[in-house]
């Protein structure tokens, strides 16, 4: 038999062809498939999952940190309202009385009252203008803090975190930062106080037309009862040393 | 022979269906995650941070909460001792809430027109330059001797300001409490709030190791807590 003859049949071309595409497809994807899981060095990767666990561990922590936080602030002024009742003491009636009255005005505690609920979302961005004019901006809510402190809040949160003397807020992306933590939008103020008031203020105040005007989506609402929670995280009392004043 | 060469390219070619499709896939998943990845290692890292010191802090804090929970309940009887741990949480509340006076390291801040003619300080200006100096940590802080509480207002009426309900005019003498080094670098930052208003205002920072900040002037009308009750 002549060997060329066979060697040229035409199956036999066909298969030899389909087993070079093979091998092509065997080396490609074996590459791919180390490419992917060699896109990044092996210690970038490592590093990332450990970092995330740590995350997740610090996270759940946090959340148990607070629980037991809650939980102490409410022992103590239990605990402190059960002792108030028994003692006899005036003096320390007196400044136990004080003390919780305190912890109502720094916004320590639970507060609930009439109020209003502010809800602010960005606005769709269009393609004819600056994207930074349909956003909002730290300056619009502190804008709008100030206008409600002066029709006469006295409670406010933003996304649900309780506004202190020392609370900043700070944009940075698409969040906003208060207390320390971070929270997307939309941005949820919470005040209590006179509602009549403080919708008329809002209504007549520059800044809610303006953000209007730029169709930043602000709405209003009265609510005969709303319940601002109080903050539950630790602050740095250790500022100065308190002097007494002579005026 | 025939059907084995028959099967045999069946086989190849359904192989090479699979490897096809897995190659696709693999591709598309492999674009997926490390565009995802890339993103988030700083990501990753800062939130691990602030969730580190976070944790510290709160666990401190708990700690001296259980101590003063525990204080008060083993000193049955003892009524000043009680008296003493009270007295001590109402001071640090005072000081909160700016019912006392305090002297600590801070910077004053004094801004005014000066020769820029053409523009006003507006009340924005003010509410930013105090949030940032609350940003950077600052614990009490008064504009013209008026103490700010988490209920005062600083809102322009003309060329007058009116902060806690009173009326106050130029300059503007910001005072701030907390590390002077601090405060005074963040808001000296390239691009930060000094460069910003020194456009159209003087600006001029002092530092002091003894700066006093006054107390809220009339206790009962800044804070008002007649519509507040307890939630349960």
């Amino acid at each position: 038999m002549d060997p060329g003859k066979k060697l040229l049949k035409k199956t036999d071309v066909l298969v030899a062809l389909c087993l070079l595409l093979l091998g092509l497809f065997i080396t490609l994807q074996y590459k791919s498939f180390e490419s992917m899981t060699k896109s990044q060095p092996d210690s970038y990767n490592t590093e990332l999952l450990e970092l995330r666990e740590r995350l997740r561990t610090e996270t759940e922590r946090t959340t148990g940190l607070l629980e037991q936080r809650e939980k102490l602030q409410n022992e103590y002024e239990n605990y402190i309202e059960e002792y108030a009742k028994e003692i006899m003491n005036s003096e320390l009636e007196e400044k136990l009385a004080l003390l919780r009255r305190y912890r109502l005005m720094a916004g320590l505690t639970d507060v609930s009252g009439e109020g209003v609920v502010i809800t602010m979302r960005d606005a769709s961005i269009r393609k004819d203008a600056d994207p930074q004019l349909f956003l909002i901006h730290d300056m619009d809510i502190m804008r709008i803090l100030n206008e409600l402190r002066a029709a006469g809040a006295q409670a406010l949160s933003i996304n649900g975190e309780r506004i202190l003397p020392v609370s900043e807020i700070m944009c940075a992306g698409p969040t906003v930062r208060i207390n320390r933590n971070r929270y997307p939008v939309p941005y949820v103020i919470e005040a209590i106080g006179i509602t009549s008031d403080i919708v008329l203020a809002l209504e007549k105040s520059h800044i809610v037309m303006l953000l209007k005007e730029y169709d930043i989506n602000v709405m209003i609402e009265r609510k005969s009862q709303i319940t601002i929670r109080g903050y539950y995280e630790s602050i740095d009392w250790t500022v100065g040393d308190v002097v007494e004043v002579t005026q | 022979m025939k059907i084995f060469k028959a099967i045999a390219i069946t086989t190849v070619c359904f192989l090479l269906g699979i490897l096809l499709a897995l190659q696709y896939k693999g591709i598309d998943i492999s674009r997926r995650v490390s565009a995802e990845e890339n993103l988030r290692l700083e990501d990753v890292r800062n939130q691990l941070l602030t969730e580190v010191r976070k944790n510290q802090e709160l666990s401190l804090a708990n700690e001296e909460l259980r101590k003063r929970i525990d204080d008060f309940r083993s000193s049955v009887g003892d009524e000043s001792e009680k008296l003493f741990i009270v007295e001590r949480e109402l001071a640090a509340l005072r000081l909160l809430l700016g019912f006392s006076a305090v002297k600590g390291s801070g910077i004053t801040i004094t801004l005014d027109r000066g020769t820029h003619e053409f523009s006003s300080i507006r009340d924005t200006d003010l509410l930013k330059l105090v949030n940032e100096l609350k940003a950077s940590g600052a614990q009490a802080i008064s504009v013209n001797g008026e103490r700010l509480t988490a209920m005062s207002e600083i809102r322009e009426a003309g060329n007058l300001m009116v902060i806690n309900g009173k009326k106050t005019s130029e300059p503007y003498v910001v005072k701030a409490i907390s590390d002077k080094d601090r405060l005074e670098a963040s808001l000296n930052m390239p691009g930060g709030i000094t460069e910003e208003l020194k456009l159209y205002m003087n600006v001029k920072i002092d530092k002091s190791d003894e700066l006093i900040i006054e107390k809220l002037s009339d206790d009962g009308l800044v804070i008002k807590t007649d519509l507040l009750t307890p939630a349960e």
